[in-house]
């Protein structure tokens, strides 16, 4: 296990103005000693943190890597580490905008000066705002430590939607398919990471037409597309994921009107091409289809309705108000939650008489108040 | 003879207003007049497994794997597994037996009070045998008394009990099918780490933060993967395992704990498989963990120089 030192000496906690990786922030939630200017070394140890550089490094189990890549690996890391000098590019441009001249209070006991006398009260006392929320305000917070995943981070959920792409993704997955093993590994990365984020293409692919092959397995009608998808894939570029589809709802359904349902019926049984379906979807739409799911699903149909399900509700409310079950009956009520004593009341528009009523009697309107139960009540209930 | 039981029968149905002149074969499916009003809460689909004897039953003997990445969840690369490994079917009782076991493991154990011969002071006799008007007693460590001994108290005791090594090794691969059944096993390349982004490690190095600001950071930071990931709080936690800890990843999740956990291999047990909303492993450890839990699928009797190991622990089918 390597680590980076990470000591830091109480120096290097002292800011300096020069750095270049400082961007201009406003002088807030700094800290300052009421009684004396100089700064206290950090008190608590810091972490230890490590770069991007070394965690991609594969790392092997000490008593389970048995492949001779892994120990490779583990043969040239010492090479690696001593090549590595502990240096960050401090010109790295940074979007983070932090505190400057962050100088720590002195705890009572570190204090020497023979003059401080403790504040008793907080009265008059500086208010200085902490820093424990100060990555939660946005202008501190860089735009590019936003999470971006390998699909949108909304999920695409419109019916006729989600068809067209699910259609894409199969035409798509069956092409790469075919070309995978023969291609360059670049070529097929750069066509599983293709967003086409222009509705041109994506209509092009859509178009092509989806059948059940000689064994009944989905394939492309016309063999000339294989080669045409290829080229506009493998020739993709790498681009960041589009938020939203480039096709809109009204469009999508217009184009799934064209298709009969032949290509929702057609076997899909290769894991492989399970798998590439699977890639494709989830960088079109942001669906994650799991493994076990991806057992069952035979046809593009299934694999369709699997996306197309809503998301299983949480509260039997709300399965209740989705159906609209219940709702016919003329003697049954739904309620989302509890019916309280004081819901019934309300019911009745008795509430108000009775709050008014307790509130001219300096009663409390809900609980006991400092009114504690009665004494035989404790007794009753074994409480002395 | 044949005729007439069925003549008689055939009048003593007309009662019933059945007709017995249709054996149960051939009658169609009267639908009753109540209960097909609605169908039974707990009525199970009909089970698909009924097959003629022109098919031949073949059951599934490997299911796929996915090895995403993290924390992009890209999918890199195929494997296939046993389903003896990631597929087996579950039962809860031998989960149950495991989680039982492993507590009593794990129990301390040293409950501890004293009796009336630990506890300090002289064994001189309290008060005299008789005329006090009290009852006899003996020393001032009686139980009866209070700072005495206590007359049947805890000791430190081993709690540990016993599970057959093989129905316990089950019980760590159905843990594991359990999830991958659910969705809820996420494998990932090896090295599975938290990528900090290279300005903050350069800040962080150059000590230009304090500590509550990197942990704030941290914190934001894995926050976002979680909630981008729909791994987080609102979506039941997630537990991640790695073959050893990783600095950024064990501390992030120190610091982010509401999100989840990050155990070490070595610290996991088959209570942590079933706990929090999904296992995200890396792919190693998941052989790893395999591969020390498979003693039901292997043999110890060698015959002709050979003996069963159980079957391969992964196929690649698409290499990253």
């Amino acid at each position: 296990m390597r680590r980076l030192g990470r000591l830091r000496s109480s120096a290097s906690a002292l800011s300096n103005s020069t750095h270049p990786l400082r961007a201009p922030a406003p002088a807030v939630a700094t800290f300052y000693s009421s009684q004396t200017e100089q700064p206290s070394p950090h008190t608590s140890a810091p972490r230890a943190w490590q770069s991007r550089f070394q965690t991609t490094q594969r790392r092997c189990l000490s008593s389970s890597s048995s492949s001779s890549a892994n120990n490779t690996t583990a043969d040239l890391e010492p090479t690696v580490e001593e090549d590595y000098v502990e240096e960050y590019d401090t010109s790295t441009e940074s979007d983070l905008v932090y505190p400057r001249e962050v100088v720590e209070v002195l705890s009572p006991e570190e204090i020497t000066d023979p003059d401080y006398v403790p504040a008793e009260t907080v009265e008059g006392l500086e208010e200085v705002g902490g820093l424990a929320d100060w990555w939660d305000q946005e202008e501190h917070w860089g735009p590019s430590k936003q999470y971006a995943g390998f699909g949108p981070l909304e999920k695409v959920t419109e019916p006729t939607v989600l068809e067209v792409l699910t259609r894409r993704a199969l035409v798509e997955a069956l092409v790469i398919k075919r070309f995978a093993e023969t291609a360059e590994k670049e070529a097929t990365a750069a066509a599983l990471k293709a967003v086409g984020g222009d509705k041109k293409g994506l209509l092009n692919i859509a178009a092509v037409e989806l059948v059940a092959g000689e064994d009944g397995t989905l394939t492309l009608k016309d063999e000339k597309n294989f080669e045409g998808v290829w080229a506009s894939l493998s020739s993709a570029e790498a681009d960041a994921v589009p938020s939203s589809p480039p096709i809109s709802t009204e469009e999508a359904r217009k184009l799934v009107k064209t298709w009969d349902n032949e290509w929702k019926l057609a076997a899909l049984r290769d894991p492989i091409v399970k798998f590439y379906v699977a890639k494709r979807i989830q960088r079109l739409t942001g669906h994650v289809v799991p493994d076990a799911k991806l057992l069952d699903i035979n046809t593009p149909g299934t694999l369709y309705a699997l996306l197309n399900k809503p998301p299983k509700p949480k509260k039997l409310a709300e399965v209740v108000q989705q159906t609209g079950a219940l709702q016919d009956l003329p003697n049954v009520a739904f309620y989302p939650r509890r019916v309280t004593p004081v819901d019934k009341e309300q019911m009745v528009g008795r509430w108000k008489v009775i709050q008014r009523e307790l509130q001219k009697r300096e009663l409390p309107v809900t609980g006991t108040g400092k009114h504690s139960k009665t004494v035989e009540w404790k007794w009753a209930h074994g409480e002395h | 003879m044949a005729g007439k039981g069925v003549k008689s029968l055939g009048e003593a149905m007309r009662g019933l207003s059945l007709a017995s002149s249709q054996t149960c074969r051939t009658m169609p499916l009267r639908p009753s007049l109540l209960l097909s009003v609605r169908s039974m809460a707990t009525e199970a689909p009909m089970a698909s497994i009924t097959r003629s004897v022109d098919q031949p039953w073949q059951p599934l003997t490997t299911v796929p794997l996915t090895i995403y990445s993290f924390p992009s969840l890209e999918p890199c690369s195929l494997e296939s597994w046993s389903t003896k490994h990631l597929h087996l079917p579950l039962r809860r009782d031998i989960l149950h037996l495991a989680v039982v076991y492993e507590g009593d493991k794990t129990r301390q154990g040293t409950a501890s009070s004293k009796t009336r011969w630990e506890v300090h002071g002289s064994h001189h006799k309290a008060r005299r045998q008789k005329g006090t008007g009290h009852s006899r007693l003996g020393t001032k460590q009686s139980p009866m008394l209070r700072g005495g001994g206590k007359a049947h108290g805890p000791r430190p005791r081993d709690f540990s009990t016993e599970l057959n090594r093989k129905v316990y090794d089950l019980a760590w691969r159905m843990a594991l099918s359990y999830r991958y059944r659910r969705g809820e096993l996420i494998v990932t390349e090896n090295g599975l780490d938290l990528p900090l982004p290279d300005d903050f490690l350069g800040l962080a190095e150059a000590g230009e933060l304090n500590r509550e600001l990197e942990d704030g950071f941290v914190r934001k930071y894995m926050s976002q993967i979680m909630t981008g990931l729909g791994w987080g709080k609102e979506h039941g936690r997630t537990t991640f395992i790695t073959g050893d800890r990783r600095p950024n990843l064990f501390t992030g999740m120190e610091v982010c704990g509401v999100h989840g956990r990050a155990l070490e291999l070595d610290d996991v047990d088959v209570k942590d498989l079933l706990e929090t909303g999904r296992i995200v492993i890396e792919r190693d450890a998941l052989k790893e963990m395999i591969k020390m839990h498979q003693s039901d699928l292997q043999s110890k009797i060698v015959i002709n120089g050979q003996r069963v190991m159980g079957p391969p622990l992964g196929k690649v089918l698409i290499d990253a």
